[in-house]
């Protein structure tokens, strides 16, 4: 029987975040900023749970003229399962899903 | 933000990062570059900066899966490269001829503490007969990996580290503070009796370390 290892609260955080809106498509800025994940934090983590088929990911145009398309991100069902997995084990742990120890 | 008023500075941390994503994550570095051009100066600078150190990881990352678990024989000659010079040189400082266990307090009193130097010399021997330790108990251990696959432990890994560190630190402090004449450890000498006996037992700690397997299903290792 595998073990489920609980992910960093970093990855724990853009989890939640890509959670509260799961078929909506996110830019990358957008992730940062509700976050709080820098872009040398959330680019690793977006090419990590996409590697591993959590997350999908297109070229969306601009809804401003002049400006190149976006990047956007969205989990995918098997990462929604993920997500909600690592969230039953974070609680169990006493870990609030944004990564943070919760109080007792 | 547009292209036009993207800064110079901006513009050379994106390309220096697309530059070291490895070029299986090109289209990431298209990603954060598209990015950028829809933050205002001061973020799109912050932005590609994280840029440039995300892709330092992901040049790096693969790095740390590799492993410095080598060949046994290949481990033989690194022992005895690591061990075998500092060995040679501890039992030549301590039996050889003029080594340690012949002197007396003649000979001490004659040839070094009436000799510019000599006590800083005599101060170096004792050090080397405790620090140089490191050479013969490491080629001990080297040889045991190599023969029985039994790496050293950390406790004892650390104190052969420490050994030679701290006789090299003496030995240091002690000439500036000492008259040590003509005599001055050279490069060659301090490579050979501390730098590669304490690479050598780092990499005997290493291989004490538990084979990290590599996980067999994605839910094991995430994040």
């Amino acid at each position: 029987m595998t073990r489920l290892r609980r992910s960093s609260g970093q990855t724990l955080a853009l989890l939640h975040s890509l959670m509260e809106a799961p078929r909506s498509w996110h830019h990358g800025y957008e992730l940062s900023k509700a976050t709080g994940l820098l872009s040398g934090t959330l680019y690793p983590i977006l090419m990590r749970l996409s590697d591993r088929g959590f997350l999908e990911h297109k070229w969306q145009p601009s809804e401003e003229a002049g400006r190149p398309p976006r990047h956007v991100y969205r989990l995918t069902a098997k990462g929604v399962a993920h997500a909600r997995e690592q969230f039953e084990i974070t609680v169990e742990a006493g870990v609030e899903p944004t990564g943070t120890l919760s109080r007792a | 933000m547009s292209r036009g008023s993207t800064s110079w500075l901006t513009l050379a941390l994106l390309a220096v990062a697309r530059r070291v994503l490895p070029r299986e994550r090109g289209q990431w570095g298209d990603a954060m570059q598209a990015e950028l051009f829809h933050l205002s100066p001061a973020a799109a600078r912050r932005w590609a900066f994280g840029c440039l150190v995300a892709a330092i990881k992901q040049r790096f990352s693969p790095m740390q899966t590799g492993t410095f678990r080598i060949n046994r024989w290949i481990m033989l000659i690194e022992v005895l490269g690591c061990f075998g010079f500092a060995t040679l040189a501890y039992y030549e400082f301590i039996f050889g001829p003029s080594g340690l266990v012949r002197l007396n307090g003649e000979i001490i009193d004659k040839v070094f503490l009436n000799s510019p130097g000599g006590t800083y010399i005599l101060g170096l021997w004792f050090g080397f007969a405790i620090g140089g330790l490191v050479g013969p108990i490491g080629l001990w251990f080297g040889l045991r990996y190599v023969l029985l696959n039994r790496a050293l432990t950390r406790r004892v890994g650390i104190v052969l580290v420490a050994a030679p560190i701290l006789q090299s630190v003496g030995g240091a402090v002690s000439a500036i503070w000492m008259d040590t004449g003509d005599y001055s450890t050279s490069l060659g000498i301090f490579v050979l009796l501390t730098v590669l006996p304490i690479v050598g037992i780092l990499h005997l700690m290493y291989l004490a370390k538990p084979v990290a397997s590599a996980p067999t299903d994605a839910r094991l290792a995430v994040g």
